[in-house]
């Protein structure tokens, strides 16, 4: 009940700081920016306290259910965007990065709150658990790529249109765009296949041998999207696919493999937990 | 106390007249003495610029044909005909003339509404005058507040956002690009004026020396001297646009020089690397189709323009937000210095109540008869202290209607008629 409160709470005051920061993009000011970060930062504390608690309750890491990956990678979301914002004043990362990480709690709250003794004794050992932090980090960084690409892409499309908007005075360059999408998509590929590697390995400890669990849909299109980004990453440095190509590749990768991603999960055997 | 401005700007007077009445800098302490002499000031600041000659002034009482003062003694200080100086001559006096201080220190009143540069040489001027010992109280806070409601309308508002030049919108185009301008190479092709305004606005952000490419070897020589950088023939233009970020086009010239195949080549050498092209030129020097090309992005003067009026014509619109601070800050400016209106209906209130406590407190002391002086002390202080206990709300209530502008007349005719102050 508390939990389920302070996911509402924490969904009201991550849909305000949305708003805040479309109007601080409209308007170019920064009133309600401050207002979006600040409410940016309460809503984070508002997660992590649920977290804290489901952390308690369980007496474990609270990585044990869908309800946990979505706070997490919310958590995660707001966590990065608005560190990276307040350490190279990238406000529009902040306001890009709260829809997401407004759908990842929606996507909780609509899951609701499991029961205390899950099924799935997923961190149970230390292998699992750097499994599924590393490949919840590999996602987040994925979706800064996201949103770095999606503002690469509109400030692109604003600069080709030879317009300047107010939100152009927020953006950053494109070419801190284009560098945060890269850095994005090679740093998730990293952390993804060290997330993979853990999760093999976990696997193979204890998991029972030939029945068949490296076919699990979710890890055939954790594979997939781990290739997919890798082509990207590789393609980014071919001269002629620089830039908006690029762009475009990371964040469609991003859509398709969320999509993908979260629909496999229904199909998996031992990944219900995202 | 009186404050008044006397001068002449950029509207009422041609570059012409303004320069020929500006005031040097190693003279300023003379004229300051002259014009403190001449017209019975107290105090005195002037400020010369490219767009204003004004002279501010504070005296005891309203001065007899300022104007007319003003306009001989200029003309005579700097040797121009009286006629000539005294028909572009205004002056504003009390609530007008601090008003007008305020916005022309906030860049209100400048050429390029909301520019900053005019706060500097508002504080060099009254630096100046300070150093001199022509300031005293008057101007002291006079300037002072002038200087944090500039810093406040331009902290609070957008009068100053938006670059309105075009070298101004072209540098801030290319950031928009490039995260940092300071390792960017720019190339120049051309020698026209506006082109070297341009190339100006990036050099001083800019740390890599420019690449400047004419037909003429003479111009580009000559360009090379004054902004370093190495000169190329138009011949290796193909050359020099491939290691350069920002390319500024601005030759005469009545065909495209600048063609997508070529742009193409140079971006094939330079691996897709972005590139900023500004195209000064008028007939364009850049082929339009050279704005389809990945990585590039083409801005042509038009462009330039049509953003530099837009972000004018924001300035505008906060012009609307910026007006009533100044209004509101100088009725309270007068206020603080026990001038204008406001300022008088406090002196008249306090005087009208210390007045009333006066003579009580004399018959009171005239009943008790013989008192030892602290004795007598004490009871004075007492009352002192009791009237103005008792007006430090109505005062503060008063300060805040002088904020609000155009309801504290209403508020003043309330309190004139509650204390019967007429």
């Amino acid at each position: 009940m508390v939990s389920t409160v302070l996911v509402h709470a924490a969904i009201v005051i991550l849909a305000l700081a949305s708003g805040f920061g479309f109007l601080a993009v409209r308007r170019d000011s920064t009133a309600p920016l401050q207002w979006a970060r600040f409410l940016a930062g309460l809503a984070g504390l508002l997660i992590l306290a649920v977290l804290v608690r489901r952390g308690i309750q369980i007496e474990k890491a609270p990585l044990v259910s869908r309800f946990d990956t979505h706070l997490l990678a919310a958590l995660l979301l707001v966590a990065v965007a608005l560190g990276i914002d307040l350490l190279r004043s990238m406000p529009i990362l902040t306001i890009g990065a709260l829809p997401p990480a407004l759908v990842s709690l929606i996507l909780a709250a609509a899951t609701g709150e499991p029961p205390r003794d899950p099924s799935v004794p997923f961190a149970s050992t230390p292998v699992a658990g750097v499994h599924a932090v590393l490949t919840l980090l590999a996602f987040v960084a994925f979706a800064v790529a996201f949103v770095t690409a999606l503002l690469f892409l509109i400030e692109q499309r604003q600069l080709k249109s030879h317009g300047a908007p107010p939100a152009l005075g927020m953006m950053p360059s494109l070419e801190a765009s284009y560098r945060m999408t890269l850095q994005g998509v090679i740093g998730g590929v990293v952390l993804l296949t060290g997330g993979i590697l853990a999760g093999y390995l976990y696997g193979r400890q204890v998991l029972v041998p030939h029945s068949g669990w490296q076919m699990d849909a979710k890890i055939l299109i954790t594979s997939a999207i781990w290739v997919a980004y890798l082509i990207v990453a590789v393609l980014s440095f071919v001269p002629s696919l620089k830039g908006r190509r690029t762009a475009l590749a990371s964040a469609l990768c991003f859509v398709v493999s969320m999509a993908a991603s979260w629909v496999a999960s229904f199909w998996s055997g031992f990944h219900r937990h995202m | 106390m009186e404050f008044s401005i006397v001068g002449l700007n950029h509207r009422v007077a041609p570059v012409e007249v303004r320069e020929r009445i500006a005031f040097d800098d190693a003279r300023l302490a003379e004229a300051l003495g002259n014009v403190c002499r001449e017209t019975g000031a107290t105090e005195a600041v002037i400020l010369s610029t490219c767009n204003r000659v004004e002279i501010y002034a504070a005296r005891p009482e309203a001065a007899e044909n300022e104007l007319s003062l003003a306009a001989r003694w200029l003309a005579s200080h700097h040797g121009v005909p009286e006629p000539l100086v005294a028909q572009a001559l205004y002056r504003h006096a009390g609530y007008d003339a601090v008003r007008h201080l305020y916005r022309v220190t906030a860049g209100l009143d400048a050429m390029i509404l909301g520019e900053t540069q005019i706060i500097a040489q508002v504080k060099r001027a009254y630096q100046a005058a300070k150093e001199a010992g022509h300031t005293g109280r008057a101007f002291n806070l006079l300037f002072q507040r002038a200087f944090s409601v500039a810093k406040e309308i331009h902290a609070t508002t957008g009068i100053g956002r938006g670059n309105v030049s075009v070298p101004g919108v072209a540098s801030r185009l290319a950031e928009k690009v490039f995260q940092d301008l300071a390792r960017k190479r720019v190339a120049i092709v051309g020698a026209g004026e506006t082109g070297e305004l341009t190339l100006e606005a990036f050099r001083r952000r800019s740390g890599v020396p420019p690449v400047i490419v004419n037909r003429t070897a003479e111009h580009a020589e000559r360009l090379a001297a004054r902004h370093g950088g190495r000169v190329v023939p138009l011949a290796g233009l193909e050359h020099a646009l491939a290691e350069a970020d920002i390319v500024i086009t601005c030759l005469a010239s009545t065909e495209f020089h600048l063609g997508a195949d070529l742009v193409r080549a140079a971006m094939k050498a330079r691996r897709n690397e972005p590139m900023v092209i500004i195209d000064l030129g008028v007939p364009r020097n850049v082929h339009p189709e050279v704005d389809g090309l990945e990585n590039v992005y083409l801005f042509n003067i038009d462009d330039l323009e049509s953003i530099a009026a837009r972000n004018l014509v924001d300035r505008e619109r906060d012009l609307a937000i910026c007006l009533p601070i100044i209004d509101a800050e100088a009725q309270q400016t007068l206020l603080d210095l026990g001038e204008g209106e406001l300022g008088g209906l406090v002196g008249r209130l306090r005087a009208a109540m210390h007045a009333v406590g006066d003579e009580e407190l004399k018959k009171t002391l005239e009943r008790i008869g013989s008192l030892a002086p602290e004795q007598r002390e004490e009871i004075e202080f007492l009352v002192r202290r009791i009237l103005n206990k008792v007006l430090h709300t109505p005062t503060l209530a008063i300060k805040d209607a002088a904020r609000e502008g155009a309801e504290a007349t209403a508020f003043l005719e309330a309190v004139v008629r509650l204390f019967k102050l007429r």
